[in-house]
């Protein structure tokens, strides 16, 4: 099930001062990320190992090739899947 | 035909025949006949599911025993804190195709969501259609199934739904432009076995897409009566992967589906009434009785 809504949670702590940071939505988790981070990165942050899931940002699937050019966003919602087992 | 002389049955060994042709065990299929889905061929006519294996190791080895080409996997979110765990992805045999199904979409809008998804996790567009809404039944929503696949096959996937056992239905599912129709032999995961099957015959009869028996199918036996009636393939997950040995089961399965379905191409004898016999060897030409007169009246033969 990955259509439901992040749970009202307290936002994220105010990071320091430094470079710019975007706040996002981690499978229903606030998160704060460094603007314009590689969504590979932040993959490989969550010990994910790239090809073993499948992420949706803003509603819209991405496929493989895409990952790579994909730079994350303030306000950007993510939804990281992968296949399980399943009839 | 071996005489009888002096009453004295003579033993096979002392006939006098040519040799007949090797009889094997074989049970493979002997002739080409292979399961064609949007114009791709598969020579099994099972597909397993993934779902509920004890471990892996067993799901690996139980697909392998199954035969199948065509395997079923679902999506779900990764568990953040739980990121290493095991992908099962690695337990599919190569070559396998997966079929990614959308189960826990209750409407048509999250059904294409997951497909989409399931399209960008495996490559294909193949997909099985699943609106399930009603947890305890988990009978599927004909109405969001038949919306979801207008959207899906808009969207270039192949589409392979399950749904209800209704031939109007199926023809709906099948005008919409779905490549096959799965109704339900009886509720997901029951063993249930074929309690649509009048249904079932009546959505074969009326169908230009392979119709697969999805869900329910608790025997081999289940798979065979699925195939005999003329159904194309069948899907089976819960009755493998909860057997005590879900290896075996699974090629029992194998068999049972490859059984059914020759049994099916061979065309089905008529059936009978259920207060007379129909006497399979001749009624003519009885032995001349022994002791009592050789008139042979009142004989019967089995």
């Amino acid at each position: 099930m990955v259509d439901r809504p992040p749970p009202a949670s307290a936002p994220a702590p105010t990071p320091p001062t430094g470079p710019a940071r975007a706040q996002i939505v981690v499978n229903g988790a606030a998160r704060v990320v460094a603007d314009g981070q590689p969504l590979p990165d932040l993959l490989a942050e969550l010990g994910l190992r790239p090809g073993s899931v499948v992420v949706e940002r803003n509603g819209v699937a991405i496929t493989p090739s895409e990952l790579s050019g994909i730079r994350l966003a303030d306000g950007d919602t993510l939804e990281i899947v992968r296949a399980v087992a399943g009839g | 035909m071996s005489q009888a002389p002096s009453g004295r049955a003579v033993p096979a060994s002392e006939w006098s025949r040519p040799p007949g042709p090797a009889l094997s065990g074989a049970v493979e299929p002997v002739e080409s006949d292979e399961l064609v889905i949007a114009g791709r061929s598969y020579g099994s006519r099972l597909l397993v599911g993934t779902g509920k294996f004890a471990a892996h190791e067993v799901m690996r080895d139980s697909l392998l025993a199954s035969g199948a080409e065509i395997v079923t996997v679902a999506l779900r979110r990764v568990d953040l804190d739980r990121a290493g765990e095991g992908d099962v992805l690695d337990f599919v045999p190569p070559g396998m195709t997966l079929l990614p199904n959308t189960s826990g979409a209750a409407d048509a809008a999250e059904a294409l969501r997951l497909a989409r998804l399931g399209r960008a996790a495996t490559g294909t567009g193949l997909v099985k259609l699943e609106v399930t809404p009603d947890p305890r039944t988990l009978a599927p929503d004909p109405i969001e199934t038949l919306r979801a696949a207008e959207l899906m096959v808009a969207d270039g996937f192949t589409v392979l739904p399950y749904c209800s056992a209704d031939p109007v239905l199926a023809r709906r599912l099948e005008e919409a432009g779905c490549a096959t129709v799965m109704p339900l032999g009886s509720w997901i995961g029951s063993n249930r076995g074929l309690r649509t099957r009048d249904a079932i015959e009546a959505i074969v009869a009326g169908a230009g897409v392979p119709v697969i028996v999805d869900a329910g199918l608790g025997v081999p036996s289940d798979a065979a009566e699925a195939m005999e009636i003329g159904a194309a393939a069948v899907l089976v997950n819960t009755a493998i992967a909860v057997a005590a040995d879900p290896v075996r089961m699974a090629r029992a399965f194998a068999l049972a589906t490859v059984a059914g379905r020759l049994g099916h191409l061979a065309g089905q004898a008529g059936t009978g009434t259920a207060t007379a016999a129909s006497a399979s060897s001749p009624l003519t030409g009885f032995l001349g009785a022994l002791g009592t007169p050789a008139n042979g009246n009142g004989r019967v033969a089995g």
